[in-house]
């Protein structure tokens, strides 16, 4: 071997690479964050006086006078739940392209920490589903209108909750589309952003547990309460609703969830097992 | 629309190929402080222009241009010395023979007599064991070019090891 490769193979490789690397990352990210909330700063504003207004909460203070602020990253995930506890708080949303932010507000004034969440992909058809604890206002039609900006989101709608301290969206992508939700802090926020993925299969088939179709309303949140944290509201084709839990990959792994759902919940016989291609919706 | 490479497959990427990353900066730093610094700028660099890569499987390729250019930007700031440049670059076709350094020319040793382009060129070539087409890739420059760079670098390397360090820079330009 030459001997100037000799001594480039032994270049020693300091501890410190990583941590220089995510520092690296992290700032390049706060960058971009702060840039898109300068954008979206005075249209925020508007957002937060009205929804404040129409909640009977005074106006605290102009949102804008504040930007720019810089948040640092708290994790990036695709599946899972993050935050902090809390109770009393707006949301709203703004759209960059294929980037939703979703923002956060308290009586007390911006969060520091993003409220409680989970968020979970599933398929047939292909959605997110996103729930935000602590969370008892929102300006829905912001979040909506900023989701469907988006040319990965094929629909959204809300989900029904009965608790009036949590909501929660279902939003529908395109074939072939995935995203990744970012959690930020100082001040709170979620970015969720979509992007096509690579090794998005369409033909593949999913099982899971479903109920029988509903009308949206009180009763699609009372079914979906009994079972905390597994059910997930879907839209059929028809229009109506059914609330689905788990998602499988043979129906013989579906089936003994069905088994082993019904011998811990005596409410789980209105389940039956179904089945379809990761972009399919339920006809009804 | 966003970019095909999402921000934490830009991370995982980054740090996996992170050794390769730092052996070219310190290349042309030779010291850890700088090399370190020419990488996370070269991470920087890479997510805040992240929405500019139109396909996945040139993140490498792009990656390293990005640390190449970072590490030149960072020598080019620093350095009191630099190697002259020739005019034009050698316009003979250059045989592949030609390009093969004998044992026993320490070529980690004479980077230092080469222009940052030229470094990368040797780096690339012999320490990273790139193809021609892929330096051409990394380099945005077409193969006969770097081709000829090597040639160039080679040349200038056993030159420099010949006549070794101060009587080289003696024929330089000091800034």
């Amino acid at each position: 071997m030459n001997a100037g490769k000799k001594q480039y193979e032994q270049i020693p490789i300091p501890e410190e690479l990583d941590r220089v690397i995510w520092d690296s990352i992290d700032r390049a990210a706060r960058e971009a964050r702060r840039r898109r909330l300068r954008r979206w700063g005075l249209s925020a504003a508007a957002v937060f006086c009205a929804a404040f207004i129409s909640a009977n909460v005074a106006p605290l203070y102009a949102y804008a006078a504040r930007i720019p602020v810089i948040g640092a990253v708290v994790q990036v995930l695709h599946v899972g739940s993050g935050g902090t506890r809390a109770d009393g708080v707006h949301a709203g949303a703004a759209a960059e392209g294929e980037t939703v932010e979703f923002y956060f507000e308290s009586r007390a004034g911006e969060l520091d920490t993003a409220p409680v969440y989970t968020v979970s992909h599933l398929f047939a058809p292909n959605r997110m589903v996103l729930t935000l604890h602590g969370v008892r206002t929102i300006d829905y039609e912001a979040i909506r209108e900023s989701l469907l900006a988006a040319e990965a989101v094929l629909d959204v709608y809300r989900a029904m909750i009965g608790d009036d301290s949590m909501c929660g969206f279902i939003v529908v992508l395109n074939s072939g589309y995935t995203y990744e939700l970012t959690e930020h802090t100082d001040p709170a926020g979620l970015s969720v952003r979509f992007y096509p993925d690579p090794a998005y299969q369409p033909e593949q088939m999913v099982y899971y547990l479903r109920s029988e179709a509903m009308p949206y309303g009180e009763g699609l949140g009372l079914l979906a309460e009994r079972y905390p944290g597994k059910a997930a509201q879907l839209k059929t084709q028809s229009g109506e609703y059914i609330i689905t839990v788990g998602q499988y990959g043979s129906l013989a792994e579906a089936e003994a969830a069905l088994r082993a759902l019904e011998e811990t919940s005596e409410d789980a016989s209105g389940l039956f097992v179904a089945s379809g291609t990761a972009d399919e919706v339920p006809e009804k | 629309m966003g970019g095909v490479v999402s921000k934490a497959q830009f991370a995982r990427e980054f740090q996996l190929r992170r050794r390769k990353y730092y052996r070219i900066a310190y290349s042309y730093v030779k010291n850890e402080h700088d090399a370190l610094d020419i990488v996370g700028e070269a991470a920087y660099r890479g997510l805040k222009n992240l929405h500019a890569l139109r396909a996945p499987e040139s993140l490498d390729s792009w990656l390293t241009r990005i640390v190449v250019n970072a590490a030149v930007d960072y020598a080019r700031g620093n350095r009191r010395v630099v190697p002259c440049e020739d005019a034009v670059l050698e316009r003979a076709a250059v045989q592949e023979e030609d390009l093969i350094p004998e044992d026993s020319l320490d070529l980690f040793a004479a980077l230092d007599a080469l222009s940052e382009k030229d470094r990368a060129c040797v780096i690339l070539r012999y320490f990273e064991e790139y193809s021609f087409p892929g330096i051409s890739q990394v380099l945005q420059e077409p193969e006969s070019t770097v081709k000829s760079r090597l040639y160039r670098a080679l040349r200038k390397m056993r030159l420099f090891l010949e006549k070794g360090d101060t009587d080289y820079e003696r024929g330089q330009e000091t800034v």
